[in-house]
């Protein structure tokens, strides 16, 4: 599904996914685990075919959590647009509609960001402690985005027929 | 090939910008672009956390409110129920007064409470008197009987034998001179109880085959017309056997709880109309 206008397309994602994302923080303690929502979007999104919007979002996305978090400046944005980009590169041969694709999706993309998070942490930043160093908290994380990823995928396939929909009753000015 | 390749083109771009504020996080330019992030983020994110903020506190105010109704709603059903029992309480006391007046007996005593706060207490007098404070317009004469409320019940506290203007002397039921015509209400057994001091009440001329048990309650009997009838005195701890006057005494808890008394109620007793046909 080809969009009209994906700059406004990714914006409108931005804003919500964000939304969503400090709403649900909000309920939470800092440091306890939840799923990596923002994570999962963007390689759903790449295993869509959306390899730009999904690394673009990832860029923005990371660098917002970067801001509101504590890992260094860079890190969530860099991890989050290699994981949309790496998933976009695999879009031909993934059926992201595929339960047991959008699973592999989320083990996969937790493990990357896992390992990808602690070396960026041990190379710019070797004094500090990784954040999420705990074992127990990354199979937390892993369980968490093991069952939110269907959900998450349903949300997006809808959002994206949505936008689809309204591009298609020239919504938007041309 | 330009199209083909914009992908991997764009993820070098932004790989190179964040590589850049990660080498140099401590550098001005990382600094500024952290905070030029920070600013257009944070229009969007305040609002959604006190929004979140404020459902968290409305769930908390809806579960508060829900008690409080449920509360309100008890408080009106017992106010309903107490608003029955007082009519039901009139019709009674009518009906009593007109039987009475029928048969030719004079009419019970009525009387009206008056709120007096203590004033003072001996310690060396804690189970024998105290002063309370009645105020000068009330009319509180001596012998007038000195109740106060407990839970849901009329307790008897003593009687008045001083009146000093705003101020009255109050003697306990407490006091070895205290002497009050009791009932127990479960058997209708009559008797006297007496104070000991010391927080004791015995309850004397209970026949030698009186049915009376630990536990029962003791309430004014009414009798001379001094105290109302129906004051919870006390419940009896210990039933001592018959003496060689062929009488059984019992030991009693006095209801009154001398130790948290703060205010009493003073019966003064209305003078009484002629009995009526």
């Amino acid at each position: 599904m080809r969009l009209k206008h994906p700059v406004l397309f990714g914006v409108a994602t931005f804003a919500m996914g964000w939304i969503l994302q400090i709403g649900f923080l909000s309920f939470l303690r800092p440091g306890q685990a939840s799923p990596q929502w923002l994570l999962l979007a963007v390689m759903v999104l790449g295993s869509l075919g959306y390899t730009n919007l999904a690394q673009t979002l990832g860029l923005f996305w990371g660098l917002s959590l970067d801001v509101f978090g504590a890992s260094l400046f860079g890190t969530q944005g860099f991890l989050l647009a290699v994981a949309g980009y790496g998933s976009g590169r695999f879009s031909r041969q993934l059926n992201a509609e595929k339960i047991v694709t959008q699973e592999a999706l989320a083990l996969f993309g937790t493990l990357f960001f896992w390992l990808g998070f602690a070396a960026v942490e041990h190379f710019f930043r070797p004094a500090s402690p990784h954040p999420s160093s705990s074992l127990g908290a990354a199979v937390l994380t892993f369980l968490f985005n093991a069952g939110v990823v269907p959900v998450l995928s349903w949300m997006l396939f809808k959002w994206l027929r949505f936008w689809a929909f309204l591009e298609r009753n020239h919504i938007f000015v041309d | 090939m330009f199209q083909r390749h914009f992908a991997s083109l764009l993820l070098g771009i932004y790989s190179f910008f964040c590589l850049t504020c990660l080498t140099w996080s401590a550098d001005s330019f990382a600094r500024t672009a952290k905070h030029a992030f920070y600013y257009l983020l944070s229009p969007a994110s305040l609002p959604v956390l006190s929004q979140m903020d404020q459902w968290g506190t409305f769930g908390h105010n809806m579960a508060q409110l829900l008690r409080l109704d449920q509360s309100y709603r008890d408080v009106e059903d017992k106010w309903r129920r107490r608003l029955f029992d007082e009519r039901r309480f009139r019709a009674l006391e009518e009906e009593n007064q007109r039987l009475a007046a029928l048969l030719g007996l004079p009419p019970l005593p009525d009387y009206k409470p008056f709120a007096a706060r203590i004033l003072a207490r001996d310690t060396n007098d804690w189970f024998h008197s105290l002063l309370v404070l009645n105020g000068q317009d009330k009319d509180v004469s001596v012998s007038d009987p000195v109740v106060t409320i407990q839970g849901d019940r009329e307790v008897l506290v003593g009687q008045v034998v001083e009146v000093f203007g705003a101020t009255s002397r109050v003697l306990l039921v407490t006091d070895p001179l205290s002497a009050v015509s009791a009932r127990v209400s479960r058997t209708g057994e009559e008797g006297i109880v007496e104070g000991q001091g010391a927080n004791r009440l015995f309850m004397n001329y209970l026949f030698s085959d009186s049915d009376v048990q630990v536990g029962d309650e003791v309430v004014t009997a009414g009798l001379g017309q001094v105290f109302p009838e129906g004051v919870l005195l006390g419940h009896i701890e210990e039933v001592e056997g018959a003496s060689r006057e062929n009488f059984k005494r019992a030991r009693l808890a006095p209801a009154v709880l001398v130790n948290r008394l703060n205010e009493v109620l003073v019966l003064h007793r209305m003078p009484q109309e002629k009995g009526g046909q």
